[in-house]
């Protein structure tokens, strides 16, 4: 034991070369913060600053053609009861469409995934960026292609005026545009989905067959539930951009391709920043309130190990 | 004896590599038969077209009487335990038990009933709502073991399931295993690399290498009997020693003559391996009383508690392993030592 006259003394020594590496400690910590920057500097300048500002106009109040920085919830209560409903009923619209396409394509990307999974081989990968070379191609002429197929004067109505049938009107329906966004959306789908497939154990297959199951019955109990974290990613994936999707309904919906998105766009090309600001911020609540959900359900580490 | 499994000539081939080649065995009902051998000795490809995960290139298996070479896997009366045990991670004990009998589609009455009375067996009643990731490596493997048997299969195969256990829980799945076999009295086919785990539970041991059967037997006859030098240093260490045979004496260049007790079908040359195993090996300053005895130096001493193991050099340059029971700080015998090791004949076993 040290008399306590001496442990004063030795701390009163090591309180200056203390405080010393302390401020070190702590600009070194700064340092590490410093690396953050671009990506912060960004994030900020180029998201939450514009994102602020559109809030904010969400709130303000329309005059004519400009804004008044009065504070109203009057645009948030204008969707609901504005020309009759229409905006709730495009918001619904966008929804419904948006879950017929999650629906849609992960329909068609699940086989797709399970076949390259299971019978890929050497292959797989090659398989894998094959599917994956739509995306080579813009958006917009993506979706100008199907005009070659389903559109007037498209493959489908020239077969079946080649066969004498009367030609169906195919383009510029709701139908166009949903079908349009499924294909558009499978091949990407099949990415996380390969993926949560190929992390299952083959052996759990073996012991399911062991233990009597069928292939069929493998699958329902087996696979199928072990893939629900892909399912999960996949549903994120598709599902949130495609609540606010305007080039699709624009292009191959034509006048029944009308969403909130259109909506949006329309707003601000009228001037109405406000209520385009108040509906886009509808969007983004939503899409935080479903991202929220889904993270829960598939856990975030899973979910950023698929993206 | 009924007879519940049987290999008929069975052989596997890989492309051009023979995992199995030409393997004829019988298993009775309720027997507890090992396929022991090192790795890759295809004793887990036999396994799995027990199973019917792989499929004979030549040959038959007979499972109950009936033909079952081209019976896939969930249409077979057996179930394998797997190495990695493979338990359903989506589902909890009580879901993965039930599984097998839930695609049986039996009453739900009568899956609780069997799903309790299998838990009870292993000693984990009320595990049913746990998740597989809460339990421990050995109850893990209770439950494996248990999902398995609760379809009430013919035969249960076993492919290596105490592998991945430390050393401690290993012991203690040994007993445990050879418990719910003979409370269960169903058949059980094991596979393994380890001698320990196979002589303490089998009934009978088939000892494969490079895909063939070298010996079927009881644990004493394939210990005691070995019928061949891999064998016999396989199975606990021997102490073999290469010579000529001629009444009842080896002759073993640089060490002298050990009189053996078996009367050989010499081979042609008269070359034998005389096999001693090392407890029977007795160690002192000066022995009396034995068949053979040889002079030796100390080269390597193990004291491991029960028993001291030790190294020693023969003239013949030869190191033999000797197993003694540990008798008190004074016997033991330090590097360098001068001693004379001994055996008796009946102990000095011959392999052609």
């Amino acid at each position: 034991m040290k008399p306590n006259g001496k442990k004063l003394e030795l701390k009163e020594d090591t309180t200056i070369r203390e405080r010393v590496l302390n401020i070190f400690r702590k600009m070194k910590k700064l340092g590490y913060y410093w690396r953050l920057f671009p990506a912060v500097f960004w994030l900020v300048v180029f998201l939450a600053l514009p994102l602020s500002v559109m809030f904010i106009y969400s709130l303000w109040t329309k005059v004519g053609y400009d804004m008044i920085p009065t504070w109203t919830l009057q645009n948030y209560l204008d969707i609901f009861v504005r020309k009759e409903g229409l905006y709730l009923r495009l918001l619904l619209k966008s929804l419904g469409m948006s879950a017929a396409v999650t629906l849609g394509s992960i329909a068609l990307a699940y086989p797709v995934a399970y076949y390259i999974s299971t019978r890929g081989g050497k292959y797989k990968y090659v398989l894998l960026a094959l599917i994956m070379t739509p995306y080579l191609v813009s958006w917009v002429i993506l979706i100008l292609g199907w005009r070659m197929i389903i559109g007037h004067n498209g493959l489908v109505n020239i077969l079946l005026m080649g066969v004498g049938l009367e030609p169906v009107k195919l383009w510029k329906t709701w139908m166009a545009v949903i079908l349009v966004l499924i294909i558009s959306w499978a091949p990407w789908l099949v990415l996380p989905i390969f993926v949560s497939l190929e992390k299952i154990d083959r052996t759990l297959l073996e012991a399911g067959a062991d233990l009597g199951a069928s292939p069929s019955e493998n699958f329902r109990k087996i696979t199928l539930p072990l893939s629900v974290p892909g399912l999960l990613v996949a549903t994120f994936f598709v599902m949130i951009p495609t609540f606010g999707e305007f080039v699709a309904p624009v292009i191959a919906g034509g006048a029944s391709g009308a969403t909130i998105g259109t909506a949006i766009e329309e707003a601000f090309k009228r001037m109405n920043y406000p209520f385009g600001s108040a509906m886009s911020f509808l969007l983004v609540g939503i899409a935080l309130i479903t991202s929220f959900v889904l993270i829960r359900k598939t856990g975030l580490r899973t979910l950023m190990e698929s993206l | 004896m009924k007879i519940d499994v049987e290999l008929k000539n069975v052989t596997k081939k890989f492309g051009d590599v023979v995992a199995v080649d030409d393997v004829s065995f019988w298993v009775g009902k309720g027997e507890f038969f090992s396929l022991l051998g090192p790795s890759g000795c295809g004793k887990t490809t036999t396994l799995r077209m027990i199973a019917g995960f792989e499929k004979p290139t030549e040959g038959e298996v007979y499972i109950g009487g009936e033909l079952m070479t081209d019976i896939p896997p969930f249409k077979r009366p057996t179930n394998l335990v797997f190495q990695h045990l493979a338990l359903f991670p989506h589902l909890n004990v009580y879901d993965n038990i039930s599984f097998g009998l839930k695609i049986k589609k039996l009453p739900k009455d009568e899956i609780k009933r069997k799903v309790e009375e299998v838990l009870n067996l292993v000693r984990l009643p009320g595990y049913e709502e746990r998740k597989i990731k809460e339990l421990s490596g050995g109850e893990q493997q209770r439950i494996a073991i248990v999902r398995a048997l609760v379809n009430e299969p013919t035969v249960l195969l076993l492919d290596e399931p105490l592998g991945p256990l430390d050393l401690k829980l290993r012991e203690e799945m040994v007993v445990e295993l050879k418990r719910i076999q003979r409370e269960v009295g169903t058949t059980f086919i094991y596979v393994t690399h380890d001698q320990g785990e196979a002589l303490t539970m089998s009934d009978r041991i088939a000892v494969m290498k490079d895909g063939r059967t070298l010996q079927i037997g009881t644990p004493m006859e394939i210990y005691e009997r070995p019928k061949s030098g891999f064998i016999a240093d396989f199975i606990g260490r021997s102490n073999l020693f290469e010579g000529s045979y001629a009444n009842g004496v080896v002759e073993v260049d640089g060490l002298g003559r050990i009189i053996v007790e078996t009367e050989p079908q010499v081979s042609e040359k008269g070359l034998v391996l005389v096999c001693t195993k090392p407890e029977k090996i007795s160690i002192g300053r000066t022995l009396k009383g034995l068949d053979n005895v040889f002079d030796g130096e100390v080269k390597e001493t193990y004291y491991q508690g029960q028993v001291t193991t030790y190294r020693v050099l023969l003239e013949n340059d030869s190191l033999i392993t000797v197993v003694a029971l540990s008798s008190g700080v004074k016997d033991i015998f330090r590097f360098g030592e001068k001693v004379e090791v001994g055996w008796n004949k009946e102990d000095a076993k011959l392999i052609i």
